[in-house]
């Protein structure tokens, strides 16, 4: 009976979490010991915490239901347990980046998102692995265990939000926060089986946030549901007095657009660029998703694709190593050999790239934008293109060397994301089918400078007619817990 | 002229001081010259007037 309760208590969304803590019907404290038993039973094998608070995470929790049984209004997440990627700054607690050159060095500062989230009553039960300084996108980290996908133990989590996909998948928590500077929110949404919310480049503050490229990094959540990524964003987008970087843009209730109809709305389909080199699962899957939409109301329309994504493509790496390079400096002269071998040789060519060529990309994206928004978005309203184009890849074909085929699965990784960075837009990574190796697969819903409503109200659709959100990894169906899968 | 192994480890050698493996000079050489490459396809639509900071007012202006 404990264990159907623990397993009904998991299986809700955040939004239902925190609408049943709100009702009374469960206490926040009943609720973050129940993410307590699932980290105990799974964490052991899949290593998506590096580190618990549980003392503190406790004693919030019943401040919180005290302050519910005082009958004091309630904010959005009261009571709801979150982690989030170990690169978020709390005010004397060590956030490491992944890295053990961090280990030591407790943060003078609390980050803005997470005092966005305590205010908004969350409870942050922990840290979670991520690549080691959020530079690479397969999820390995060779300073900690290695992080495993829930879906298949053999296939990759993606990054660098590693461990945020995987607590998130086998339900050790409602809801986290990744970083996305070329992808590390979306793919490791999309190899997991779970929602990505990429924001509008400077929609939401990264004050407090380990940086890796000012100018391309974005803070983002990844969660189950499409309505839980809007209720997340509403918490955490908006001005920030600390950051400059932080548009001053109204945040709309994203929640009360969710059910609008589709009628009018224009969904591109891609040609050029983004339908080149995809696998036939994959292919397969985006197909049957705009037939989805189809149904819905949408309207598809071929759009083809500038060639300037190709040449964003090729610029993103020259910018995030050369911002990379900078803040990595002084650690690279000093500590070399704390760098694994993997992320310090990544690092490398941003020593080298020239001042002119670094300021000639910052230049070009403006004009890729505009060429971009002339040529997608002047014919629809937001454009769906798959995350990753190939199947979450084997531990194997990722295994670190410096040969040409694993080069080219880290490119290939991010072929699709990394451009959305570059042209700093908008979009959602949502589950919309299996390969034929049973892994998910996900598309993502690009959309025009800060229309994330129009993004949610999409994705969120397409969860309602898909059901494809209440899939569970077959290891975790059930309370079985048979992490041998 | 491509960026040379040898170029890149005096430029090391003067000014960045970073370690750097002996055997990663050919590779970082290919590197750089790949992104010197997408840098230099860029220049096509340079602008002048082109202030890089733009982009995120860029952003902004064109929220609709």
């Amino acid at each position: 009976m404990a264990q159907q309760l623990a397993d009904e208590l998991q299986n809700l969304s955040l939004c239902e979490a925190a609408d049943l803590i709100r009702a009374g019907q469960v206490s926040a404290v009943e609720i973050v010991q129940s993410c307590f038993r699932r980290i105990d039973a799974l964490d052991p094998v899949y290593h998506a915490f590096v580190w618990q608070d549980r003392d503190a995470a406790l004693a919030r929790a019943r401040s919180l239901d005290a302050v519910r049984s005082a009958g004091e209004s309630l904010a959005p997440l009261h009571g709801v347990p979150m982690a989030h990627k170990d690169m978020y700054y709390r005010a004397g607690r060590v956030s490491a980046f992944g890295s053990p050159i961090r280990r030591d060095q407790p943060a003078k500062t609390t980050a803005t998102v997470l005092r966005k989230l305590d205010n908004a009553g969350a409870i942050d039960l922990g840290g979670l692995a991520m690549v080691e300084f959020a530079m690479g996108p397969h999820g390995f980290n060779a300073h900690l265990p290695r992080v495993l996908n829930p879906w298949n133990h053999d296939r990759v989590p993606c990054g660098s939000s590693s461990g945020s996909g995987v607590a998130v998948a086998s339900r050790m928590v409602y809801a986290s926060l990744g970083s996305d500077t070329g992808g590390s929110v979306r793919c490791p949404a999309a190899a997991n089986g779970i929602v990505g919310c990429l924001p509008t480049n400077g929609l939401v503050s990264r004050r407090g946030v380990m940086p890796l490229s000012w100018s391309l990094d974005c803070v983002g959540s990844l969660t189950r549901t499409v309505r839980d990524a809007a209720r997340a964003l509403k918490v955490i987008a908006g001005q920030d007095s600390a950051d400059d970087t932080a548009a001053g843009v109204p945040v709309p209730d994203y929640e009360s657009e969710l059910e609008r109809t589709l009628g009018g709305i224009r969904i591109g389909k891609p040609k050029g660029f983004f339908d080149q080199d995809l696998d036939r699962d994959v292919e397969t899957a985006m197909g049957a998703s705009f037939d989805v939409f189809r149904q819905a109301g949408a309207t598809i329309i071929p759009v083809g694709i500038p060639e300037a994504v190709s040449l964003c493509s090729d610029l993103h790496p020259l910018v995030m190593k050369a911002e990379a390079a900078a803040n990595h400096r002084p650690w690279k002269r000093a500590r070399a050999s704390e760098y694994s071998e993997e992320v310090g040789r990544r690092l490398e060519a941003g020593f080298f790239i020239s001042a002119t060529d670094y300021i000639n990309a910052l230049q070009y994206r403006v004009f890729a934008l505009n060429e971009f928004l002339d040529a997608v978005f002047s014919r629809v309203d937001v454009l769906l293109t798959p995350v990753l184009p190939i199947p979450t890849p084997t531990l194997e074909q990722t295994a670190y060397s410096n040969g040409p085929a694993y080069l080219k699965m880290v490119v290939a990784l991010t072929r699709n994301t990394r451009v959305i960075n570059f042209l700093g837009l908008p979009a959602l990574s949502v589950t919309c089918g299996y390969t034929s190796d049973g892994m998910p697969t996900s598309f993502q819903l690009v959309g025009r400078p800060f229309c994330e409503a129009l993004l949610f109200q999409l994705g969120h659709r397409f969860q309602m007619e898909s059901k494809l959100h209440l899939a569970v990894p077959r290891a975790l169906a059930a309370g079985s817990f048979d992490t041998k899968h | 002229m491509p960026i040379s192994p040898e170029a890149l480890k005096t430029i090391n050698d003067e000014a960045q001081h970073v370690p750097i493996a002996e055997s990663r000079w050919p590779e970082l050489a290919v590197e750089l010259n790949q992104l010197r490459a997408a840098a230099e396809a860029a220049l096509a639509a340079h602008d002048f007037d082109r202030d890089p900071t733009e982009f995120s007012a860029w952003l902004r202006s064109r929220r609709t």
